[in-house]
C-alpha cells in the first residue's frame, strides 16, 4: 500500500467521524422508536428542577426497559461507537508539529457527538410531552448530565495511546541505538585490516612451533586489539591515554611481525594523556607508516608518535623514516588517509588540520591538529 | 620422484619461516632460497631457477601478481600463492593455474598444495605458463597507469620509474626504455605499451615509438614530407603519416 499523506489521513479521519456520528443517530433512533412516547406532563418540569421522566402506567415490558435503557444511556453507546473511530485516528493522524490542528480534531470528535447525542436525548425524552422545556434551559443540563461518556472516552484514548506511543517511542530509540552501534562497529572493525589480523594469526601459527610463549604473547596482544575494538561504548571520543594504549599494542604485535624491521617510540608528556581524541584515530595514521613507511625498504626503520599542546590545539606527529612518499602521492592524497580527514571534519569541523609532508630525515610526516579538550573522565567499561 | 626445488618469497619472516619448516618436513621438496620481496624474489628465481616459488601476495616494492608478470614464461616455476585476504584477487586471477595458501598455513593444507603442484607441474605447457603470466600482467595493469618497469640484467632486477624514460622504441619482442644514462630492455610489445601509459605523459608518434611529451622541445615538418619530433638532449623520433594528425593537434 502506497504510503498514505498527512492530509489523506485527515479526510479520512472526518469522513469516518461523521459516518459514525451518523450510525450513533441511526441507533439512537431505532431505540427511540421502541421507546412509549411520555403522553402526560413530567413531573417537576420546571427548568431549574429538571429530571429525566418517570414513566407512567403499568410495569414495562422487557422491549420497553431495553428501550428505556437504550435511552439513557445513548452517551454511552455513542461513545463506545466513537471509541474505535477515535483511537484509530490519535494512532494515524502525526502529532508533531500540528499540535493546534490535531487539538481542534480532537475537540471536535468529541464534542459533536456529543452535542448531537445530547439533542436526541431531549428530543426522545419530549416525544409527545405536551409541554417541552426549552432547549436553552435544557441545554446546560444536557451538557452535564451526558458529559461522563465523553470524559470517559477521552481519558481512555489518551491513557491508551499515550502508552502506545512511549513503548513505539523506546522501541524506536532502541532500534537506533543498535543500528548506531552497529554501524560504528563495522566502522571500526573495518579499521583493522585483515592483512593485519592474517599475518598476525599466520604469526601466532609459526610462533606455536617454535616458542609456546612467544605465542601466547602474540595470542594475547591480538586478544586485546580486538577486545578494544569490540568493547561497546557509549562515545566516540576516547582518553588520549586510551587511544595510545591501544596504538601501543598494535606497533607491539607490528614489531613481533617485522622481527628486527620495527622499532617504535611513543612520545606523549603527561599533562595531554587527559585529552579527548576520536577513538581508534592514530591507527589508520601508523598502519600507513607501516605499510607505506616501513613495509617498502627490506631494512625497515622506526614509527615515531610525538604530541605536544599549542595553545588550544593538541598536536600529534606520526613520523615514519622510511621510503618517504613521493609528492605526487601526497597530493593525490592516495595514502589511505581520506577516511581519517573525513572523521576529523565531522567531529571538529575547520578546528582541525592534517598534514602529510615529507619529514626532515627521510620518509614521512603526518601531523593531526585538533581542539584541546580534556575528558572528564576515562572511558573506562562499565 | 625427483625433488622440487623450491623458494619462499614473504616480507613477514613468520611466514616465511613456518613456511620454510613445513618444506622441511616434505622428502619431496628442497628449500634452495628464500627472498624477502619481489625484486628480491626475481634475482633468486633468475638465479636458482627453482620448480616452485610459494610467494605472499601484498608485499612492499613488488607484490606477487606483479612479480609473476616480471617472470620469464619460459623458465616459469611452479607457483603457490600465499595469501592472508586476498582471495577475491585470485579468484579473478584464477586458481586453476596456480594453488593458492591462507594464512595461517596448515600442515595438511600445505601438503595438498605440495601433492597438487607435483602432479600439475609434470604436465604443464608452454602455452599455460604464458598464460599465467600474461593473466598477471592483465591484473597489475587493472589498477592503473603503469608507474615503472621492472627490468633484467642477467639476473638481477630493479624497476626503471616511468618518469625517467624520455622515449621508447622496439627492438624484436623488446621495449627500448631510453633514459639519460642508459637504455633498458623490457619484454613486450608498443601496442601493450601504447594501453598501460598514461596517454597524458606518452603519446605515440610511429609503429614503433612513443615518446614522453614533457621530453619534446619541437615538431618539425622533414624536408621529405611528414615531421619529426625533438626531445631536450637532441634526439630526433620520426613521425609516422598515421600519427602525423595526431601531432598536428599537439601544435595546436
Amino acid at each position: 500500500m502506497a504510503p498514505t499523506s498527512a492530509k489523506s489521513r485527515a479526510t479520512r479521519y472526518s469522513a469516518s467521524l461523521v459516518a459514525v456520528s451518523v450510525s450513533a443517530i441511526a441507533v439512537a433512533a431505532g431505540l427511540y422508536a421502541k421507546v412509549p412516547s411520555a403522553g402526560a406532563p413530567v413531573q417537576g418540569t420546571s427548568p431549574g428542577a429538571l429530571t429525566y421522566p418517570r414513566v407512567p402506567g403499568p410495569p414495562p415490558d422487557a422491549a420497553t426497559l431495553l428501550g428505556l435503557l437504550g435511552v439513557g444511556s445513548l452517551g454511552w453507546f455513542a461513545a463506545a461507537a466513537v471509541f474505535p473511530v477515535l483511537m484509530w485516528g490519535a494512532r494515524t493522524v502525526e502529532t508533531r508539529g500540528r499540535g493546534l490542528r490535531v487539538a481542534l480534531i480532537a475537540a471536535a470528535s468529541v464534542t459533536i457527538p456529543w452535542l448531537v447525542t445530547g439533542v436526541t436525548h431531549y428530543l426522545m425524552v419530549y416525544r409527545g410531552a405536551p409541554v417541552r422545556p426549552g432547549f436553552a434551559a435544557f441545554l446546560p443540563v444536557m451538557l452535564r448530565e451526558s458529559l461522563a461518556p465523553w470524559v470517559a472516552l477521552v481519558a481512555l484514548v489518551v491513557a491508551l495511546e499515550s502508552r502506545r506511543r512511549s513503548g513505539a517511542a523506546a522501541l524506536e530509540a532502541e532500534r537506533m541505538r543498535a543500528e548506531l552501534l552497529e554501524q560504528r562497529l563495522n566502522a571500526l572493525v573495518g579499521q583493522l585490516q585483515p592483512h593485519f589480523v592474517f599475518n598476525t594469526l599466520q604469526g601466532i601459527s609459526t610462533l606455536i612451533h617454535r616458542d609456546a610463549d612467544a605465542a601466547d604473547e602474540m595470542l594475547a596482544k591480538l586478544s586485546d586489539l580486538l577486545r578494544e575494538l569490540l568493547r561497546p561504548r557509549e562515545r566516540a571520543l576516547v582518553t588520549f591515554e586510551e587511544e595510545l594504549r591501544y596504538t601501543r599494542t598494535y606497533l607491539e604485535i607490528a614489531a613481533l611481525r617485522f622481527a628486527d624491521r620495527l622499532q617504535f617510540d611513543l612520545d606523549v608528556p603527561e599533562t595531554l594523556l587527559a585529552a579527548g581524541i576520536p577513538l581508534f584515530l592514530l591507527q589508520p595514521l601508523v598502519e600507513n607508516a607501516l605499510s607505506h613507511g616501513i613495509g617498502p625498504t627490506a631494512e625497515g626503520g622506526r614509527v615515531s608518535i610525538i604530541a605536544r599542546r599549542n595553545n588550544a590545539q593538541l598536536e600529534i606527529d606520526v613520523f615514519d623514516n622510511g621510503a618517504g612518499l613521493d609528492t605526487e602521492r601526497m597530493r593525490s592524497d592516495g595514502v589511505g588517509l581520506s577516511n581519517t580527514r573525513n572523521r576529523l571534519q565531522a567531529t571538529y569541523g575547520d578546528s582541525q588540520h592534517l598534514a602529510i609532508e615529507r619529514a626532515a630525515g627521510g620518509g614521512t610526516r603526518v601531523r593531526v591538529s585538533i581542539p584541546f579538550e580534556a575528558v572528564a573522565e576515562v572511558g573506562l567499561p562499565a | 620422484m625427483n625433488t622440487l626445488r623450491a623458494v619462499v618469497v614473504d616480507d613477514e619472516p613468520l611466514t616465511r619461516e613456518r613456511i620454510v619448516s613445513l618444506i622441511a618436513e616434505h622428502d619431496t621438496l628442497e628449500l634452495v632460497g628464500t627472498a624477502r620481496n619481489g625484486i628480491e624474489g626475481l634475482d633468486l628465481i633468475a638465479r636458482v631457477t627453482p620448480d616452485v616459488v610459494f610467494l605472499d601476495v601484498q608485499m612492499p616494492e613488488l607484490d606477487g601478481f606483479e612479480t609473476i608478470a616480471a617472470l620469464e614464461p619460459e623458465k616459469l616455476p611452479a607457483i603457490v600463492m600465499v595469501t592472508a585476504f586476498e582471495q577475491y584477487a585470485l579468484r579473478a586471477f584464477d586458481a586453476g593455474v596456480v594453488d593458492y595458501l591462507h594464512k595461517p598455513v596448515t600442515k595438511q593444507r600445505f601438503g595438498a598444495a605440495v601433492a597438487r603442484v607435483s602432479e600439475r607441474f609434470a604436465r604443464r605447457t608452454g602455452a599455460e605458463s604464458m598464460e599465467i603470466v600474461q593473466r598477471a600482467a592483465v591484473m597489475t595493469r587493472q589498477r592503473g597507469f603503469r608507474t615503472r618497469y621492472v627490468v633484467r640484467s642477467g639476473t638481477t632486477h630493479h624497476f626503471v620509474a616511468v618518469s625517467t624514460v624520455h622515449w621508447i622504441d622496439v627492438a624484436d619482442n623488446y621495449l627500448q626504455l631510453h633514459t639519460t644514462a642508459r637504455t633498458h630492455l623490457y619484454r613486450g610489445s608498443m601496442k601493450e605499451a601504447e594501453e598501460e601509459l598514461d596517454p597524458a605523459l606518452f603519446v605515440r608518434v610511429h609503429r614503433s615509438a612513443m615518446v614522453a611529451l614533457g621530453r619534446v622541445t619541437s615538431v618539425r615538418a622533414r624536408a621529405g614530407g611528414g615531421f619529426v619530433v625533438e626531445l631536450r638532449g637532441g634526439v630526433q623520433v620520426a613521425v609516422s603519416r598515421q600519427y602525423a594528425e595526431r601531432v598536428r593537434e599537439w601544435l595546436v
